[in-house]
């Protein structure tokens, strides 16, 4: 799906909601949502806000999901401006409405989730990514330097202990920092390969299908 | 006549030691009590169930009625936190709990508690006043210095000794590491463990402490020690190792607790400004983590996995129990009775809560 990368999570929620209700799916066909990072945030504000779009979901998967948010939340901006982020970003990456770091942040994200179960008739299932620092690409080292004080168990942005959505089924940690767990960044820019680059490859294709067949199988079961 | 101990001077430097060379940097939190409850516990650990709604009606009350003013401003809403996810629905009782002198307390100190022999005690005037009201009261003698399994076995003989008949009602109160101290004795001496109906913490230990972990071989150990110089017996020496955040987090996981008894938290912290002098060199390392911290511990390591949580208190990790500030600082006068207050009214508070809630649920 496309969302705006940095919109708040309500702004990212009717976008997926929208994008649900033009699949125009037959009344038994149920989706699999996978959510890295905010995405996964922003499919439980999906559910929340629009009851409607939740008869299609059978399960959330959440990948590295900022479920608590980030402490660094409030630094990211300074973050991203300090490593020129910006600078490597592509044009069409609009600001939206610019809510995606407030979204992020713990008191933020804590409030919302005390204040809103989420549906029951959906599964949920968490991914959550940790490293060492040795594993971190460059751009996240400050990160997870920062993060250390928390817990060495972070990815460089999230800390091990906030990626786990309430009531789901903790499906393990992979050994990888925020990005190389779901994103091909090496192959998108040449700049980017070239600095950044995670020390180690994670076979991200095996994990995605690892999660679809244990998601496939646990909704199996449940049916039966 | 006031007894001093030493005045730690040497303390004083070593705080500001610690605060200079400790690498603090600036906490990525801001202090917020706009948030909501919440706990570090392992996967699959019962949930915390949530009672302050009430604790903080008998609280309240019992202040009204003793005329107390032991908070700063808004009154009995500035000793409890009110964090964003509290019902507001707070119904006074009309009555107070009836007190149900049937029960025994035994209370177990905490950490550095034989160093600190006239102060270390947990809510001893308010002990007192109950046990005119014909409560039975003790403080466990525990090991100031040792861990929690060697403390666990004085618990045990102690428990061992108060058992007198099939309706006694025995309750552990347990302060700081003294919660530690208790659980440890639960999964260890399984068959006294049934004679326990209910465990209060206060402040407690539960998870351990960061510090403990991050700066036991350096600033923490030395602080510490240096804070009651020869004052303390050895013990086993593993005091630190229990308050340790990777081991006492691990022991929990590993080690479900009895589920025939009931398990009550009452956690603190307070604002930086409110911490007493003693106390601001390691609130300031714990703010780097979370700035809801006592000084001690943080606001999500107090709270036993499957227990009722009473409240925050907003007092840093001494107050709440000890007059250690008392002893110590010759800040305003007044302090010391409001402390006093403060402590006195917690505790009767803790066991209206405990004799009204143990009654309803036989």
């Amino acid at each position: 799906l496309v969302v705006s990368g940095r919109s708040s999570s309500d702004a990212n929620a009717a976008h997926i909601a929208e994008a649900i209700n033009n699949l125009d799916l037959g009344e038994d066909e149920k989706l699999v949502l996978v959510g890295h990072s905010k995405g996964a945030v922003d499919i439980l504000h999906c559910l929340v806000n629009f009851p409607q779009a939740v008869r299609h979901v059978a399960a959330v998967v959440s990948v590295a999901g900022a479920i608590n948010g980030s402490p660094l939340a409030a630094k990211m901006k300074t973050i991203y401006q300090w490593v020129g982020l910006e600078m490597v970003l592509p044009a069409e990456c609009d600001t939206g409405d610019d809510g995606a770091l407030n979204s992020l942040r713990p008191a933020i994200r804590l409030n919302w989730m005390a204040a809103n179960p989420l549906p029951q008739s959906v599964r949920y299932f968490s991914l959550a990514s940790v490293t060492n620092h040795d594993h971190v690409n460059t751009l996240l080292k400050t990160g997870y330097e920062l993060l250390w004080i928390y817990s060495p168990r972070n990815d460089g942005l999230l800390l091990g202990v906030d990626q786990l959505i309430p009531g789901g089924t903790l499906l393990g940690y992979a050994n990888a920092d925020h990005w190389s767990v779901a994103l091909p960044l090496e192959n998108k820019n040449y700049l980017i390969s070239e600095t950044i680059r995670a020390p180690i490859k994670f076979p991200r294709s095996i994990l995605l299908h690892a999660l679809l067949i244990y998601v496939a199988e646990a909704l199996e079961s449940e049916q039966e | 006549m006031v007894e001093r101990l030493t005045t730690p001077y040497p303390i004083t430097l070593l705080a500001a030691l610690v605060v200079l060379f400790c690498g603090c940097r600036p906490a990525l939190i801001p202090f917020d009590k706009d948030v909501p409850a919440q706990a570090l516990s392992h996967i699959g650990a019962p949930p915390v169930h949530d009672a302050r709604a009430r604790f903080r009606a008998i609280f309240c009350e019992l202040l009204d009625r003793n005329r107390q003013r032991p908070c700063m401003t808004d009154g009995c809403d500035d000793c409890l936190w009110r964090l964003s996810d509290e019902p507001l629905t707070a119904a006074r009782p009309h009555r107070l709990p009836d007190h149900d002198p049937g029960l025994t307390i035994l209370i177990v100190p905490g950490a550095f508690s034989g160093c600190i022999e006239k102060i270390g005690a947990p809510f001893h005037d308010g002990s007192e006043r109950l046990r005119q009201m014909g409560y039975r009261i003790e403080s466990i003698d525990i090991s100031g210095l040792s861990s929690s399994a060697g403390n666990a076995e004085i618990i045990a003989e102690a428990v061992a000794r108060q058992i007198s008949g099939p309706s006694q009602r025995l309750i552990l109160l347990g302060y700081s590491k003294g919660t530690t101290d208790i659980l440890h004795f639960l999964v260890a001496y399984p068959d006294l463990a049934l004679h326990i109906e209910a465990v209060l913490s206060v402040a407690g230990a539960v998870n351990g402490s960061p510090l403990a972990d991050r700066y036991a071989t350096v600033e923490y150990d030395n602080w510490l020690a240096r804070l009651f110089p020869e004052r303390c017996q050895p013990g086993d020496r593993g005091v630190f190792d229990s308050l340790s955040r990777t081991q006492q987090f691990q022991w929990l996981a590993t080690h479900p607790l009895p589920e025939h008894v009931h398990y009550y938290s009452l956690a603190s912290f307070a604002r930086y400004a409110d911490i007493q002098m003693y106390l601001q060199p390691t609130y300031k390392l714990l703010e780097q983590i979370h700035p809801l911290n006592d000084g001690q511990l943080l606001f999500i390591d107090q709270l036993i996995p499957g227990s009722t949580l009473l409240g925050y208190v907003n007092a840093d990790h001494w107050t709440i129990a000890i007059p250690v500030e008392e002893k110590f600082s010759r800040r305003d006068p007044a302090l010391k009775d409001r402390h006093r207050q403060l402590r006195d009214a917690l505790f009767e508070a803790m066991v209206l809560f405990l004799v009204d809630d143990l009654n309803a649920q036989q």
